[in-house]
């Protein structure tokens, strides 16, 4: 698809964007993506147990963490390289299931982009998950098509 | 690249046009002729034309032909893959950062990092004497 003409409106993106408050200094919630002793604790769903097999934390550098479930069953493989480390503002990462997934996205590389602001001494984070690997995509735009074509998908689904 | 990862695509790019969402969220309120469809855009109808027949590709439409008209309704198909990914990483997301707020909390204020700060700042150096 190298020869996709760009469209207008293009860069409105359809993304998952998720916006978080979190109760400690940016630093903190920066490192906890990044610290390879972190983010074992917390990434994925309850039911997972992430397990770090290769962090390196600059850019170009990439990571792979292994998905298993806490009953011991295996889970998938996620990988991906880091484009912008701006500690503490700004990270940027592709992510992508190496292996067979349930949502059938294997091969499928996405692009994550946080975004750390400070807030009154919390600190605010937006997550923004693009759905598909535009290579130029960077800042944000439209959140409100999120949430037209939620309500779309729920009118549709209904 | 997966077909699914092709179908992703094609759905997100073809969902990347504000005159094609303008289409999706028209024909969300029910189904109606191309010609319908086409008089609030200040483009021709060729134009629209073009702009279904990407709709259609990402499966995200069908057209058909009743008599002289050409009739479009939503297809539900495009639509769900898109939402099943949004609705897939949400709850990803949203669970892992509801572990993440908890992580920091329990972890709270570490006031003497054991030396394993790799990704830590450098300490400010001290005014010397």
């Amino acid at each position: 698809m190298q020869n996709r003409k760009p469209v207008p409106g293009a860069e409105a993106d359809l993304a998952l964007v998720i916006t978080r408050s979190f109760d400690a200094p940016r630093e903190r919630v920066f490192d906890a993506w990044l610290d390879p002793a972190q983010i074992g604790k917390w990434i994925g769903p309850r039911n997972i147990r992430a397990e770090i097999l290769e962090s390196n934390p600059k850019v170009g550098g990439r990571y792979r963490i292994h998905m298993r479930g806490t009953d011991g069953s295996d889970g998938p493989i996620i990988s991906g390289t880091y484009r912008e480390i701006v500690r503490p503002e700004r990270l940027v990462f592709t992510w992508a299931w190496e292996t067979a997934h349930s949502q059938g996205m294997a091969g499928d590389e996405t692009v994550i982009t946080l975004t750390f602001r400070e807030r009154g001494g919390k600190t605010e984070m937006i997550l923004r998950h693009e759905g598909f690997a535009t290579k130029e995509s960077r800042d944000s735009h439209d959140k409100g098509w999120n949430g037209s074509f939620d309500k779309l998908a729920e009118t549709l689904a209904a | 690249m997966t077909p699914s990862a092709a179908r992703l695509d094609r759905t997100f790019s073809a969902l990347a046009d504000p005159t094609r969402r303008a289409i999706v969220q028209r024909l969300a309120l029910g189904e109606t002729t191309v010609t319908e469809l086409a008089r609030p855009f200040a483009i021709s109808l060729p134009a629209i034309s073009r702009h279904l027949r990407v709709l259609e590709a990402a499966a995200l439409i069908r057209q058909e032909r009743d008599g002289q008209f050409r009739r479009c309704r939503l297809d539900a198909e495009g639509l769900k893959t898109a939402a099943a990914w949004l609705d897939f990483y949400r709850g990803f997301w949203s669970e892992s950062l509801d572990r993440l707020d908890e992580h920091l909390k329990s972890s709270a204020a570490p006031r003497a990092p054991k030396a394993k700060g790799q990704i830590h700042a450098k300490p400010k150096t001290r005014a010397r004497r």
